[in-house]
């Protein structure tokens, strides 16, 4: 079977190569695909703009999304996703640096299936990936409707 | 205040005609008969009256709007005229022509009253002039003033009316004024010109007073009185000049009386009733206005707090990832590149990664100090000890080698916030943890105590104590008591616990003493039990 990808949202280059090299160290092998925006990611899902002429069937096993981003932020990407028909199943995990409790309970209000606040001790943050790649790839059964 | 310039000009005004008007009768002597004027007492009992009744009306309006807060001069000026005034009666009854009045009536039986009453009133506007405008020291000493005046009118014009041939000899009929009449003449005009300009210069400023009129009722005085030194038959115009003097002198002072008893105080009364009625507005105004005030001023401070909110945000957000790029690369160097460094390489980057877990730990707690001001207090039932027992585990599970001793009482509850109460016995508890950690047999113990009848909870520990003397430092933002070699911390968990009490309405304290340990003491308010 064919790894499906990790569709990663973030802005911030050096957390795309920390959590990168997280993947690495916790032996994660699916593909990461790196979105800078909101709207890069928007593009990506529904096979838009950059991304256009991708198979639109091939949804990402999981989304990592850091809440600010430039142009559209994550919020209001989680809630598009929601949305649309194709999307909504698809497991969102909100990996970012706030420790807000307001963007906690608008992120599961608009359904995220996870939020992960990304430690400032990178060994913390390893640990997370490990039980987040163990859990959303290896453990979690997603709706038969996504699977290809 | 009266404006004193153009009163003063004013009066300037009416002197000069008035002075004119002397000089004029005097140089042009083909206007007067020598023998007098026809019909003359009727004109002289008319002028008379009307002085009296005007001096009368400067007493009585003197007398009656007196207060203890009146200038006295007021009363002095009163007292002298209602002097005056009996006498110039005396002196009226006594005028050639009049019918025999106790003695027969004659020229110098009226002129002896005439002087003395001119003197008597030169000599009340001399001790005004000279006397400041404040009140009597005593208001009881008017009635002696009164007595006073009473006792020389009666004396002068008993003297004068009983026993005229007493005193010396001013006019010869035919021949005019003796010498000695024009002395005393010329001496009361010499004692006229002390108030005249001591008027003068008082009225040159603004008073409460009406020093304009004061003066214009000297000058015209002293006019009337060179009137008297020059005729020479009592019914000539000279002599009918100097009563028309007299009346509109006066005049003057009646309106300066009038003045400071009544018009001074209504204006001053005036003046205090519009202030207040402004201020009335103005309190009406503010009233009408607290309300939109109210509302501005919320607007403005949810505007600041929305702000800080924005604020606290981009520092839980922004600040926090480059420490972790300076956390996560360190960590990958001394992995991945372990051989290529040397142990010093290898130190430094620990202490790199040292440095960016405290400044986290510091942004951690800094916005925990912040969200406890900003956030709602819930009020919940709550179970503290079950909290504690928790926070207990919770730190255990950061060092399981350690051996510590807790005693936690048990089944403590209270109505509070959970989230924030929790705050608060993370950083007792926490404190104690670390504050034990070099001793060689822990003990912390949670429970509550009564203090002075008061319910106090309290947190203790036989740790590292501290100096009583530093206790005051103990609770404020970034003050440690200790450096970070001895024990780790940012210096703003006691700051939160501080808040987190206060938000409630209670209070916190802390004992201890160096090296023996230290207990936490907090209360909540009665209605939390």
């Amino acid at each position: 079977m064919k790894y499906k990808v990790i569709l990663l949202v973030e802005d911030n280059p050096d957390d795309e190569e920390l959590t990168r090299l997280a993947f690495e160290e916790s032996r994660v092998a699916n593909k990461l695909v790196v979105v800078r925006d909101g709207q890069e990611a928007l593009d990506y899902l529904f096979a838009t703009g950059k991304y256009a002429g991708r198979d639109v069937n091939e949804m990402p096993q999981v989304i990592l999304l850091d809440l600010k981003l430039p142009k559209v932020d994550g919020l209001e990407v989680l809630h598009i996703v929601r949305a649309d028909e194709r999307t909504r199943l698809l497991p969102v995990v909100v990996l970012t640096s706030s420790k807000e409790e307001q963007d906690l309970i608008d992120s599961y209000s608009l359904g995220a299936n996870s939020y992960i606040q990304k430690p400032v001790d990178y060994l913390q943050f390893v640990e997370a990936v490990r039980q987040l790649g163990l859990y959303w790839l290896v453990l979690n059964q997603t709706a038969n409707a996504l699977q290809t | 205040m009266l404006s004193a310039n153009s009163e003063l000009r004013r009066v300037q005004w009416l002197l000069s005609g008035l002075t004119a008007l002397f000089i004029l009768v005097w140089q042009a002597p083909a206007f007067y008969a020598v023998q007098g004027l026809a019909s003359y007492l009727p004109a002289h009992m008319f002028a008379e009256t009307f002085s009296i009744v005007v001096a009368m009306l400067v007493f009585g309006v003197a007398w009656n709007a007196y207060s203890a807060e009146h200038p006295g001069n007021i009363i002095i000026l009163a007292c002298a005229l209602f002097a005056v005034g009996i006498i110039d009666f005396a002196h009226t009854l006594s005028f050639n022509g009049m019918p025999d009045f106790v003695t027969p009536s004659g020229a110098e039986k009226a002129i002896n009253l005439w002087l003395s009453a001119r003197l008597v009133a030169a000599l009340a506007l001399f001790a005004v002039a000279i006397r400041s405008w404040g009140p009597l020291a005593d208001s009881r000493s008017r009635y002696w003033l009164l007595a006073g005046g009473i006792a020389v009118a009666i004396a002068v014009s008993w003297l004068g009316v009983a026993h005229p041939d007493d005193w010396p000899h001013t006019f010869v009929p035919g021949q005019g004024l003796t010498p000695f009449k024009i002395g005393a003449e010329f001496a009361i005009v010499v004692v006229l010109l002390v108030p005249a300009v001591l008027f003068y210069r008082q009225a040159r400023v603004p008073q409460t007073y009406d020093a304009a009129s004061l003066f214009a009722a000297t000058v015209i005085t002293i006019l009337g009185e060179l009137c008297f030194m020059l005729y020479s038959d009592v019914a000539d115009i000279f002599n009918l000049l100097g009563h028309l003097y007299k009346i509109v002198a006066y005049f003057f002072i009646y309106r300066a009386v009038f003045v400071a008893s009544v018009r001074e105080p209504f204006q001053r009364l005036d003046t205090e009733l519009a202030e207040n009625r402004r201020m009335s507005e103005e309190l009406e105004r503010y009233r009408d206005h607290l309300e939109e005030l109210v509302v501005k001023r919320t607007a403005q401070l949810e505007a600041a707090n929305k702000e800080l909110e924005a604020f606290s945000y981009s520092v839980s957000h922004d600040l926090r990832a480059p420490l972790r790029s300076i956390d996560g690369f360190s960590q990958i160097l001394l992995k991945k590149y372990q051989g290529q460094l040397d142990e010093f390489g290898n130190d430094y980057l620990l202490r790199v990664r040292r440095a960016s877990q405290r400044m986290g730990q510091l942004i951690d707690d800094l916005l925990q100090l912040s969200r406890v001001t900003r956030s709602e207090i819930r009020q919940e039932r709550i179970d503290l000890s079950g909290i504690a027992q928790n926070v207990v585990e919770e730190l255990r599970k950061t060092e399981p080698a350690r051996q510590v001793q807790f005693e936690l009482q048990q089944g403590l509850q209270v109505h509070a916030d959970p989230g924030l109460l929790r705050v608060v016995l993370e950083n007792l508890l926490g404190n104690a943890w670390k504050f034990t950690g070099k001793k060689a047999d822990p003990k912390i113990e949670f429970g509550v105590c009564d203090k002075d009848g008061e319910t106090v909870f309290f947190v203790r520990d036989n740790g590292d104590g501290f100096n009583m003397d530093y206790v005051h430092k103990l609770f404020g933002a970034f003050q440690r008591l200790h450096s970070a070699n001895e024990f780790e911390g940012t210096g703003i968990g006691l700051a939160t616990v501080q808040r987190i009490i206060h938000r409630h309405h209670g209070r916190v304290r802390a004992e201890g003493k160096e090296g023996e340990g230290a207990t936490f003491y907090f209360t909540l308010p009665e209605t939390a039990y």
